[in-house]
């Protein structure tokens, strides 16, 4: 029976997703001492909404999203879903103090606030990174602490976090294009960026398809299955091995040339996708292995 | 599972539920779950086949109930073999034997008696309708046995034919016409009831034969006084599941499990215990 | 004190008098829909059915027969259901029954996904997890849990978790595979399988010895490697930008 459907599904994407674009984003920031101001914003604040979005996603999902206040005033700590809600809290209010350190938002009154947080920035992107892929990391640990066999490799955890580090650089990507900003590193570096992400993962998925026990595994590593096809072709083979792996191995053959906008916007939504799919097709295999 | 061992089950834990809140009802329930079950089953394996052919009969009386006059009034009671009785009698020997050790001496001389075919069994039966307590006297002089036994067991012969009854002509009888507090199939009175429902309506129950029937919420079940300043009821404090009513007319009582406040998770069969508490407050009222 | 169930399943006749035991008792009869009206066959446990009888395929040809495992709540020593909870709402109490307080149940379902045995089902109506009580409100009481008490052949003995547990060893002492001594840290639902059968046939889960707390553990110190990472990506990031920015100032 399935228990968390899409709802949960999507959290956990748009989890990954978030972490993984703060640290990217802090990370391209910090390399370039700040020099890619807009580019900063405009990730701190896709971050931020689409983490935003997961949570009350995640409240929708709940029986009795009026009482999910106990989670934060009066909570379980054992409970992994208790510290990863404070671990998200917590993201949340980093990537919002981040974003508002960059931002012009409230004007004249907020001004000192504004100036205070640019000034402890570097403060905020270090814990910002910590608790972003900490969050991406538990979307996956909260699923581990079940029964069900596909979702206790200790592999998927790492995969979660790749997978949320490889949408989150795949947006930062677009978001470079769009502002044009000088980010100091070659089209060609930011291509093998992602190009090595996007082995690590594939090496990772392999790793955590081989690591679930055998009864179980078929759920997804079989096509035969709903799930299974959607890991294998929408997940490894064209959010993966076409839009991490081949796409920017094609802009790496034209080094010194800016990939195009079609290449740049096309690789963002099959990493996407594929980040999305492998969510979906975890936590239902899980449910029905 | 069969329906009829699902329906003794829920007695028996309905049982449990009232022994939780008063622990010293345990050995009375306990007996009473068992009588309860032992004719069920008479009821069915051996009562029901046997009034098969009164049935027709019965049935026509039981729609002329009414103006006073109760189904007995109408009709004889059923005629039973003897050697339905015989098992009756020994089947509800057993239960007593289960429960009072103490009298296991006097049980054996009445089974005795009973193998031996010098107990009048029916004749049991009918006393305890028509009141009369002489024969239950009689029979216990002549056999040297307590007293209370015999009426307990001219009791127990009595209902497990009147329940049968009472279950075989449910749903002929119109109770329009019966505005009695006495019951409309056995002529016994009655001091148990309910309210049910969302304008609580009262039923009152026959102690004997199980019959239920609507009565009037004003109204004493046995003088019938309908006068609302000489009739009232008590309640024990917070807990308003029961309702000890009286008549100051008559000085008698009567007892009524509101079930809108109690829930429907003790069947009606064990409302007379569940209460009991309520008759040592009548006791002390003077009431009767 | 501790309480205990033997659930010996070579005496189980397979009558189902503790499914019906257990509606009557706990009221969860009236609510059940999805089912035929006599329990024949539940296909599992859900938030009005807290206790099931498994029927079990053993032997092959002509040998094949059926044996019984009921299940409900194993009342884990160290649960899961309650390690997952994340407002308490599940809880164990002193004498080892786990149960859940419906005020504070939030309805994440984590307890229905954290538990080996698939037990505690969310109800949509009461908004709140429900599952087999270990009838607290009878057995706090002195008396025997209501499926105990209405099985007629003494397949589910009831008692203090050490009584049961000496018995549990007594049996595999005598060559019978056990079930709930160790898995997952034990359970206080004890089963005794007939000899030559295994407990993973009837659907018990192979558990190692590792407890709920030690797993959690390992998830704190993988949430802990993340943080490092974060931080160290961003501190490498940082590291790497600084002598640009130096040769930018002498410049
Ligand atoms: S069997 Fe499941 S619900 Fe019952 S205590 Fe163990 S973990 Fe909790
Ligand atoms: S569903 Fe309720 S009982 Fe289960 S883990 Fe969530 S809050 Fe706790
Ligand atoms: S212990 Fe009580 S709640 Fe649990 S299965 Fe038995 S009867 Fe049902
Ligand atoms: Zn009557
Ligand atoms: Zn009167």
């Amino acid at each position: 029976m399935v228990e968390w459907g899409i709802l949960i599904a999507t959290y956990l994407f748009l989890g990954g997703l978030a972490g993984g674009l703060f640290a990217s984003t802090a990370a391209l920031d910090a390399i370039t001492r700040g020099g890619i101001r807009r580019t900063s914003k405009l990730g701190a604040l896709v971050s931020w909404v689409s983490m935003a979005i997961g949570l009350i996603l995640l409240l929708a999902d709940l029986g009795r999203p009026e009482h999910a206040f106990r989670i934060m005033l009066a909570p379980h700590m054992e409970s992994p879903m208790a510290w990863g809600a404070w671990v998200i809290v917590i993201f949340t209010v980093l990537g919002l103090a981040y974003w508002l350190g960059l931002s012009d938002f409230g004007g004249e009154p907020l001004k000192p606030l504004r100036s205070a947080l640019n000034r402890i920035k570097d403060l905020l992107g270090a814990l910002g990174s910590m608790f972003g892929l900490m969050t991406a990391a538990y979307t996956g640990i909260l699923l581990g602490f079940s029964r069900q066999s596909l979702w206790r490799p200790w592999a998927l955890p790492v995969l979660f976090t790749v997978s949320g580090i490889a949408t989150g650089y795949a947006v930062l990507m677009y978001l470079v294009h769009r502002t044009g900003e000088d980010v100091g590193l070659s089209p060609a570096g930011l291509s093998k960026v992602e190009l090595i992400v996007g082995v690590i993962e594939l090496l990772v998925a392999l790793l955590y398809v081989a690591t679930i026990p055998t009864p179980a595994r078929g759920a997804i590593a079989s096509l035969t299955s709903v799930n299974g096809v959607l890991f294998w072709l929408g997940f490894v083979a064209v959010g993966l091995i076409i839009g991490e792996i081949l796409l920017p191995a094609i802009s790496l053959r034209t080094p010194e040339k800016a990939p195009s906008p079609a290449l740049v916007l096309t690789t963002a939504a099959l990493v996407l996708i594929g980040g999305y799919i492998l969510r979906y097709a975890v936590l239902y295999a899980g449910q029905v292995a | 599972m069969t329906d009829s061992s699902k329906r003794d089950m829920g007695v028996k834990y309905a049982a449990d539920r009232i022994a939780i809140e008063r622990p010293r009802l345990r050995e009375a329930l306990d007996f009473l779950v068992d009588i309860l079950a032992v004719q069920r089953e008479l009821a069915r394996e051996v009562v029901s086949p046997a009034l098969e052919p009164t049935l027709p009969r019965v049935r026509e009386a039981a729609r002329r109930v009414g103006g006073g006059r109760s189904l007995l009034d109408l009709v004889d009671l059923p005629e039973l073999p003897p050697s339905a009785w015989e098992m009756i009698a020994l089947k509800i020997l057993e239960v007593i034997r289960r429960h009072r050790r103490d009298l296991e001496s006097h049980v054996a001389i009445v089974e005795g008696a009973i193998k031996s075919k010098r107990l009048d069994i029916r004749g049991l039966a009918e006393s305890l309708l028509s009141g009369g307590g002489e024969l239950v006297e009689r029979e216990s002089e002549r056999l040297g046995v307590e007293a209370p036994l015999m009426e307990t067991l001219s009791l127990w012969l009595a209902q497990t034919l009147l329940r049968s009854l009472s279950s075989a002509i449910a749903g002929e009888i119109g109770f329009e016409g019966w505005r009695e507090g006495r019951c409309p199939v056995c002529g016994s009175h009655t001091r148990v009831g309910y309210m049910r429902g969302e304008g609580r309506k009262l039923y009152l129950k026959c102690s004997v034969c199980g019959t239920e029937w609507p009565f009037q919420r004003i109204k004493c079940p046995f003088c019938g006084n309908e006068d609302g300043q000489t009739l009232g009821f008590y309640t024990l404090g917070e807990d308003r599941r029961f309702r000890l009513y009286f008549c100051e007319r008559c000085g008698r009582y009567w007892k009524v499990v509101d079930e809108e406040e109690a829930g429907g998770q003790i069947p009606a069969e064990l409302y007379d215990v569940w209460t009991s508490h309520l008759d040592a407050i009548a006791k002390r009222k003077g009431l009767r | 004190m501790e309480y205990g169930v033997l659930v010996v399943v070579d005496r189980c006749i397979g009558c189902r008098a503790c499914q019906v035991a257990c509606h009557v008792w706990n009221g969860t009869e009236a609510e059940s829909t999805e089912f035929s009206p006599d329990y024949t066959n539940p296909p599992d446990l859900t938030s009005n059915v807290w206790t099931v009888v498994r029927f079990v395929e053993m032997g092959e040809g002509d040998g094949l027969r059926w044996y019984f495992v009921k299940r409900q709540c194993m009342h884990c020593v160290e649960p899961a259901c309650v390690a997952a909870c994340p407002t308490g709402a599940l809880h164990k109490d002193k004498d080892g029954i786990v149960l859940w307080d419906s005020k504070k149940c939030i309805g994440c379902r984590y307890c229905v996904e954290a538990c080996p045995y698939g037990v505690p089902h969310f109800d949509p109506l009461d908004k709140t997890i429900r599952k087999c009580t270990f009838c607290a409100d009878r057995v706090r009481e002195g008396l025997e849990p209501a499926c105990v008490a209405a099985c007629p052949t003494d397949a589910l003995i009831f008692g203090s978790l050490d009584e049961i547990r000496a018995r549990a060893e007594e049996y595999r002492a005598k060559g019978h595979p056990v079930y709930g001594l160790e898995e997952g840290g034990g359970t206080s639902w004890i089963y005794v399988f007939p000899k030559e059968t295994a407990p993973s046939d009837a659907g018990l889960p192979r558990l190692g010895p590792e407890t709920p707390r030690e797993r959690i553990d390992k998830g704190l110190l993988a949430l802990a490697m993340a943080a490092v990472a974060g931080l160290a990506a961003w501190g490498v990031s940082r590291g790497k930008a600084a002598p640009a920015a130096q040769e930018v100032k002498v410049r």
